[in-house]
């Protein structure tokens, strides 16, 4: 019954441990900071399928997911 | 002197909650690919069991973490009866669990409510039933129906959660309830006006992404300096709003308190002004937002990440 309205179709911004959902539509520009990992979305489901799953990878990240927050 | 079944019939339809009966009256909808449901109460304390009645003919099951399937596609009157509901049972975690149910019908004494990214799951009715003392909704990602004025929200609210929900809720961000944390609407059919300089004290995120109408303007107060994520795009804001956030992010740049700030302020929002560039002193938007994300003069404040 499940959907996964908030984790799809967004990239990833990763950053001083904190992990984020950007919705960057066409055009859009993101200014990131030093330190700062974006990850776009495809690349983020691919790395998510090497490591067993998008829980799996964000523990093996070391990141905090934000996207319910 | 209403009959036990008419009470139910009152507690699930008609919006009465009848803790004299101990006892909470919803739904659960069941899609083919998934007929199982599994929700977990976390209870404030007490004794007494919590006994589900699955509506579907089956043997009732006893626990806080039930798990059960049933036969078919469908909708299923369900009860759940716990000695002294109003002040045993804390909260329900429904994830993954096609909840239906009215906010009227929520027992007095619940303080939260989850079933997130659950599509099936549908919380309808208007937020002054809220009952008083929820601190915690967090339905995003469900078909929830919600109505009314950000003003009804309970004294007390720290997360209200509802995106992607069919939700249509007026107001201006001076009325969120002093103490809320976290103020998510996306996609819905809401319209919010006001001044960032307005969120209350203590807010970490706030997302009002895709609404009906969002109009925001930065303001003269840095609001909330613990701001962790700001998410406002896809609301078809004017130019001059973008350059009054991006001035207002700039300004208070020395007092936001969080490391890692996010704001995205893109999608169909119109383009801030000028040229994604350092320029002392900044004069236009792009040139603001380049000094918040860069620290270009090594001020040492928090940069933001900074989506336009």
């Amino acid at each position: 019954m499940g959907v996964d309205i908030l984790m799809a179709s967004h990239d990833i911004l990763i950053r001083s441990g904190w992990l984020w959902a950007l919705d960057r539509s066409d055009g859009d520009v993101t200014g990131l900071p030093e330190g700062a990992s974006l990850i776009l979305e495809n690349d983020w489901k691919q790395m998510c399928e090497a490591a067993g799953g998008e829980k799996a990878l964000i523990a093996a990240l070391g990141a905090e997911d934000m996207r319910d927050e | 002197m209403p009959t036990p079944q008419m009470r139910r019939h009152m507690s699930q339809w008609g919006g009465v909650v009848d803790n004299s009966a101990n006892e909470w009256n919803f739904q659960f909808v069941t899609t083919g690919g998934d007929l199982t449901v599994t929700p977990v109460i976390t209870r404030h304390g007490g004794a007494g069991t919590a006994t589900w009645i699955w509506g579907d003919g089956s043997p009732n099951s006893v626990g806080d973490a039930p798990n059960h399937t049933y036969p078919g596609v469908g909708t299923y009157n369900v009860t759940l009866q716990i000695t002294d509901i109003d002040t045993a049972l804390d909260g329900i975690n429904f994830a993954g669990d096609g909840l239906v149910c009215t906010l009227a019908s929520l027992p007095r004494g619940m303080t939260w409510l989850e079933a997130f990214n659950e599509g099936d799951c549908v919380v309808s009715g208007a937020l002054a039933n809220m009952p008083a003392g929820m601190t915690r909704v967090v339905l995003g990602g469900t078909s929830s129906t919600f109505t009314g004025a950000l003003t009804d929200l309970p004294v007390g609210m720290t997360w209200f959660n509802l995106g992607a929900t069919s939700v249509a809720l007026t107001g201006q961000i001076a009325d969120l309830p002093a103490g809320i944390i976290y103020f998510i609407l996306r996609q819905t059919l809401s319209t919010i006006s006001g001044a960032l300089a307005n969120m209350p004290v203590g807010m970490q995120t706030m997302a009002l992404y895709s609404m009906t109408s969002l109009s925001l303007t930065g303001g003269a107060a840095v609001g909330a300096a613990g701001i962790r994520s700001l998410t406002i795009q896809d609301n078809a804001m004017a130019q001059v709003q973008m350059e009054s956030i991006a001035l207002w992010g700039y300004t208070y740049r020395a007092s936001f308190t969080f490391g890692a700030p996010s704001m995205n302020m893109g999608g169909t929002n119109d383009n801030p002004g000028g040229v994604y560039q350092d320029a002392s002193p900044p004069t236009t938007a792009l040139e603001r937002v380049f000094k918040v994300v860069n620290d270009p003069d090594a001020e040492g404040f928090n940069k933001w990440a900074w989506t336009y």
